[in-house]
């Protein structure tokens, strides 16, 4: 690297100059009390929930146990609400991790069902149904048996799989 | 969150999201979609992160995907990698090119603005976004020798212009 790549690394900030147009606050927030967000359906439900129920977010964070237990319950109203959901998991037994690798297989094998004459707009909605900045498996509290972690995991991620069906009937 | 947990959140991030997207596209209107795309994606994600080292780290991330992913859509940057040739031989440029005394950096951003897209893009993710060959592979789709290559050309290019300001 010579001294000219060491100077803009050492000096990145300063390319961060420009600002978006006036009133972008304001723009960004309307979204935000709309729940506008272009990710999976738990996502957005996670965020209106976020949003509204001040403050939910800060102290669920401080308190692992409680949260542990939030995610139990409203997974469990998933299993409730979306019986079928847990379809995808036919046979697999309740494992967390055997269910997560069931999961992640039928996602790899989505992709690698891309109809090539649109692979980018196929691509990208896939990315944004089934991307996890932390993974729900990675999420679950060690607390719960491995029973219910599993029954969770089949609840959430068949809930995802059942949107990736719909996307595929949609082409 | 509250609204005005949200409203702090959005206002520590913001200018950086939309600069990083702005580099990319180029395009104003599309680079605040994108930088407001991904605040709330994060958001609305149920992930936790150990450290606001970790958020800020993930949203650009999410930022330069998403700004890829559309600058892709558009059709703009295969194009503009197809065009450039891929098959040339990073090695080929003097890594040791003098680039002289060190300029002023609004200078180097005047330069920077003036490369041809895929010389921009990519100096701009190693240099100012800090990424490494492979994951702007992993994001672009691209090998890293084609990354090399266009990095290589690029930085030679810079220095030029940097000359001629």
């Amino acid at each position: 690297m010579n001294d000219l790549e060491r100077y803009i690394r050492e000096h990145a900030a300063q390319f961060d100059t420009a600002e978006p147009a006036e009133g972008h606050e304001a723009r960004f927030l309307a979204r935000a009390d709309n729940g506008v967000c272009l990710f999976p359906a738990g996502g957005r439900k996670l965020f209106r929930s976020a949003l509204h129920d001040a403050p939910a977010r800060k102290s669920l964070f401080l308190r692992p146990v409680a949260w542990a237990f939030a995610l139990a319950a409203a997974v469990s109203l998933l299993l409730v609400i979306r019986p079928g959901a847990s379809r995808h998991f036919l046979g697999v037994p309740d494992n967390p991790e055997r269910v997560y690798r069931s999961y992640l297989a039928q996602v790899e094998r989505a992709y690698r069902e891309f109809p090539w004459e649109d692979a980018d707009g196929w691509e990208q909605t896939l990315d944004e149904l089934t991307e996890e900045p932390v993974s729900l498996y990675e999420q679950l509290p060690e607390e719960l048996p491995r029973r219910q972690q599993a029954r969770i995991l089949k609840a959430y991620y068949g809930g995802i799989l059942d949107e990736v069906n719909q996307l595929k009937n949609k082409r | 969150m509250t609204r005005q947990e949200i409203s702090e959140f959005y206002r520590e991030h913001h200018r950086r999201l939309y600069n990083i997207s702005l580099r990319i596209l180029r395009d104003p209107a599309e680079a605040e979609e994108v930088m407001q795309d991904t605040l709330l994606k994060y958001l609305s994600a149920p992930g936790t992160f150990a450290s606001p080292a970790q958020v800020s780290a993930w949203l650009a991330r999410t930022c330069i995907r998403a700004s890829i992913d559309r600058l892709r859509k558009k059709r703009r940057h295969d194009a503009f990698l197809e065009d450039y040739a891929l098959q040339e031989d990073a090695q080929g440029q003097d890594e040791t090119e003098d680039p002289g005394p060190l300029p002023d950096i609004s200078q180097v951003r005047t330069a920077m603005d003036a490369l041809p897209e895929p010389y921009r893009l990519v100096l701009g993710l190693v240099l100012i976004e800090g990424l490494d060959y492979g994951e702007i592979a992993a994001l672009t789709g691209r090998k890293e020798t084609t990354l090399r290559s266009l990095y290589a050309r690029g930085r030679h290019k810079l220095i030029e212009l940097l000359k001629e300001i």
